[in-house]
């Protein structure tokens, strides 16, 4: 080993190595780091315009069915009660009494059969009617025409003679609708 | 001109400096010749002196083994180094090597002196193998003093190499030092300078002459076998080597030669009392005969008079047996300038001609062609010193490379950077702001929530339940004139209790329904029939499929997830009357059907049915 070998190791392999090491590494982790970033922003705008497609993709699904929808809001808004009475009051006087009329209209406050385990609100519309099948139907198909938030919930028909008032053997119809409607409902 | 300094005297920064600068300045990182010896190099210029009138110059071209004249060196030159820069410019052209010589190796034969020096304990501590006498070499080399029997010297003036005896008997000096003036090696400091300038390698060496004479000896004198003294006579002293009966080396004198004369005074003298001591009278190799001398020089007047004074001694003391040899009229050494045995020694293709005699297979001639015979008096390993060695300047190299390499990995690595860095800047993706992609999750998740609510609505308000259906699957089941008379029919619907949740937290999103359908009432014979198609299942998924399509309602449509059932019974009517009259059958019709029958069908709408019921709220 002569007298230029160790200088040549120390300022010529040692130092300049160490310092190109360190500024490698230096820049490594740089590069590495930018690369995360790189990579976690692309990431990000990758699932952002997924989103967008998938933004655009429903509302166009979305976009007719919102005129729908909006009626369909009209209707469950609107008050089953005072509905299903003013339906009947325009659509019974149409028949004579032997054909359709009605015996009796309440309104339960307990939440029925369907409505027990459901969260929407429910009201319930308890009617009868007497007369003959035929205008029962008619009147039934016009009134769950207006208002499709009315479920039958349970129906019963039976026959019935009344001969103290001299009322030849006519059907009872007794039934129940549920109708859906907005509003706080069950928690 | 490239200043050098000792490398011991400067700090490390400078030393490492000082090595860049030799290897970006010279060519000694590149060329290996220069640190050759300089008798590998392939153009060498041999210089033989011996005090007289003129210098022999002779070249070698070391690949051709072909010798020329060399330039003519003037003997001032040789002492003052003048004219030294235009010598190596001419030595330099073509003009002597065929080519360009891209190094030269300058040999100075000193035949001008041969001065022998006694080792210090020599008969004791000097060595008897090679490695021993390597070790001896190289003290005498490094600190002469230490070696010499003669503390007194001055290593200024002087330098001494070994010489052994690789013969010598018991009691007899195993190796003597050869000692040479310094007085030529300004000449040869001059050349190297000159060749450092013009970024030639000049490698110099001093040689003794005798030494290499003597090793020239089995090419100039073939026939000769040992046992004899062989004189080599010079200008100013004859050189006179003992040689054992083997042909080893056993001692060497020198004879100063006085008043001009060309041989030595008591020349047979003082021949007779060496080869006494060299135990050469009366042995075996003269065959109990007088002594052998063997007179071998280029000068025949030098012969001639040598035999007179040994024809004289011999005629007048003791008998001695004398042979001259003329190296003019040797064959081998027709080629070479000045007929000069010296130069045999470099010339591997000559002494390759020679290897088989005798004396070529002792051990004196093996290690003086091996370098014994070739040693440097000039110490060049103090100027080497100077500079960086081949290794450190080849490891220079190395590292300049690998840091290159570095700095290369590390540019390449901050251009992919910028590079990643630049595409990064300029994808849509840099200028994404938090803010945004929030809005676009808050819309998203308002759509999500808007179409859950569509979805609820919608389906809550799916026709899974009407009266008038009812009434209508009453009619179809038992149309008019059909010989059923039903008492009562009843119909409910009624919500199952959700299923299991779908996720921790996360309630069914529907539940299954249940509905019911009853009938109780009359039947005659012919609606036997009927009722008992109704009681099967295949003809209650045809009922019911017919319905759905007659009707439009997708509930009472059969499907493998929807479970239907019916339950008949049926009975004989204990009011019937065959013999009734038709005013009692219009009072009770009962008395004119003989059956009665009950039957209940149910229906099962799964919680994953379409119509199933949404557990939600709308909105």
């Amino acid at each position: 080993m002569s007298a230029y070998t160790k200088p040549i190791i120390r300022f010529g392999l040692i130092m300049p190595a160490a310092f190109n090491l360190v500024m490698l590494g230096a820049a490594l982790a740089g590069v590495n780091k930018l690369s995360q970033v790189r990579a976690a922003k692309e990431a990000r705008y990758k699932e952002y315009t997924a989103r967008l497609q998938a933004i655009k993709a429903l509302d166009e699904h979305l976009a007719p069915r919102r005129k729908v929808f909006e009626d369909q809001k009209h209707i469950l808004q609107s008050d089953p009660a005072q509905l299903f009475t003013r339906i009947l009051d325009t659509m019974l006087p149409k028949y004579k009494d032997f054909e359709l009329e009605r015996s009796s209209l309440v309104f339960p406050q307990d939440r029925g059969r369907i409505g027990k385990h459901v969260h929407a609100d429910v009201a319930r519309v308890k009617s009868s009617f007497e007369g003959g099948i035929g205008p029962m139907q008619e009147a039934l198909l016009q009134l769950e025409s207006l208002m499709p938030q009315a479920m039958l919930e349970d129906i019963r028909v039976t026959r019935k003679a009344d001969l103290l008032l001299n009322k030849p053997e006519h059907l009872l119809v007794e039934m129940t609708h549920a109708c859906i409607r907005a509003g706080e409902g069950k928690p | 001109m490239l200043s050098i300094s000792d490398p011991h005297d400067l700090k490390a920064a400078d030393v490492y400096r000082q090595a860049r600068t030799v290897a970006t300045k010279t060519s000694r990182g590149s060329d290996s010749n220069w640190y050759r010896d300089p008798c590998e190099i392939p153009w060498q210029w041999h210089l033989w002196f011996d005090g007289g009138r003129e210098v022999c110059s002779a070249t070698f071209s070391h690949a051709e083994s072909r010798w020329l004249p060399g330039p003519v060196l003037p003997l001032a030159s040789l002492t003052t180094g003048e004219g030294v820069t235009e010598l190596l410019g001419e030595l330099l052209s073509p003009k002597y090597f065929g080519i360009k010589p891209r190094a030269v190796g300058v040999i100075l034969h000193v035949a001008d002196e041969f001065t022998l020096a006694e080792i210090a304990g020599n008969t004791d501590a000097a060595g008897e193998s090679v490695d021993d006498f390597g070790m001896l070499r190289y003290n005498l080399v490094d600190d002469p003093r230490e070696v010499l029997a003669d503390r007194e010297v001055s290593v200024d003036t002087t330098t001494w190499r070994l010489l052994p005896f690789w013969g010598a008997g018991s009691g007899m000096p195993r190796a003597v030092a050869v000692a040479l003036s310094r007085s030529r090696e300004a000449f040869l400091s001059k050349l190297l300078s000159c060749g450092e300038e013009w970024r030639i390698p000049v490698r110099a060496a001093v040689t003794s002459a005798p030494v290499e004479a003597l090793a020239s000896l089995p090419a100039t004198v073939p026939q000769l076998s040992g046992g004899c003294l062989v004189a080599l006579p010079y200008l100013k002293f004859t050189a006179v080597f003992a040689l054992a009966p083997n042909g080893e080396l056993r001692s060497a004198r020198t004879l100063s030669h006085r008043g001009g004369a060309l041989v030595s005074a008591s020349f047979g003298d003082i021949l007779w009392n060496m080869a006494l001591s060299a135990e050469l009278v009366g042995s075996a190799a003269s065959k109990d005969g007088p002594p052998r001398v063997v007179l071998v020089s280029t000068n025949k007047a030098v012969l001639e008079q040598a035999s007179q004074d040994l024809e004289l001694f011999s005629a007048s003391r003791q008998q001695l047996v004398f042979e001259c040899h003329d190296l003019t009229e040797a064959t081998n050494l027709a080629g070479l300038p000045g007929h000069r045995p010296e130069f045999l020694v470099y010339d591997e293709a000559a002494l390759g001609q020679a290897k088989d005699q005798r004396l070529a297979k002792t051990e004196t001639f093996r290690e003086m062609w091996d370098g014994w015979a070739k040693q440097s008096y000039f110490d060049t390993g103090r100027l080497d010193g100077l500079y960086p060695t081949l290794g450190d300047l080849r490891l220079l190299k190395f590292t300049t490379w690998l840091v290159a390499l570095l700095v290369f990995v590390l540019g390449g690595t901050a251009i992919y950077g910028t590079y990643t860095l630049f595409a990064a800047m300029n994808h849509p993706s840099w200028d994404l702001t938090p803010l945004q992609i929030k809005r676009t999750q808050e819309n998203q998740t308002k759509l999500l929530a808007e179409e859950k609510q569509i979805d609820i609505t919608s389906r809550l308000l799916l026709p899974r339940s009407q009266g008038w259906v009812a009434l209508e699957f009453l009619m179809q089941l038992f149309p008019e004139e059909t010989g059923v008379r039903l008492e009562s029919y009843s119909y409910q619907m009624e919500a199952n209790r959700p299923g299991a949740p779908v996720a921790k937290g996360k309630p069914a999103e529907s539940t299954g329904l249940g509905r019911t359908w009853s009938f109780k009432g009359l039947a005659r014979s012919k609606a036997l029939e009927r009722l008992n198609n109704l009681n099967s299942q295949r003809g209650l998924n045809a009922l019911f499929d017919k319905f759905a399509s007659d009707t439009g309602d997708d509930s009472y449509k059969p499907d493998p997830s929807r479970q239907l059932r019916v339950t008949l019974t049926q009975n004989r009517n204990a009011r019937y009357d065959a013999q009734a009259a038709p005013g009692d059958i219009a009072h009770d019709p009962s008395l004119s059907f003989p059956f009665t029958f009950e039957a209940t069908i149910t229906q099962v709408l799964g919680d994953k049915d379409k119509l199933a019921m949404p557990t939600d709220k709308p909105f």
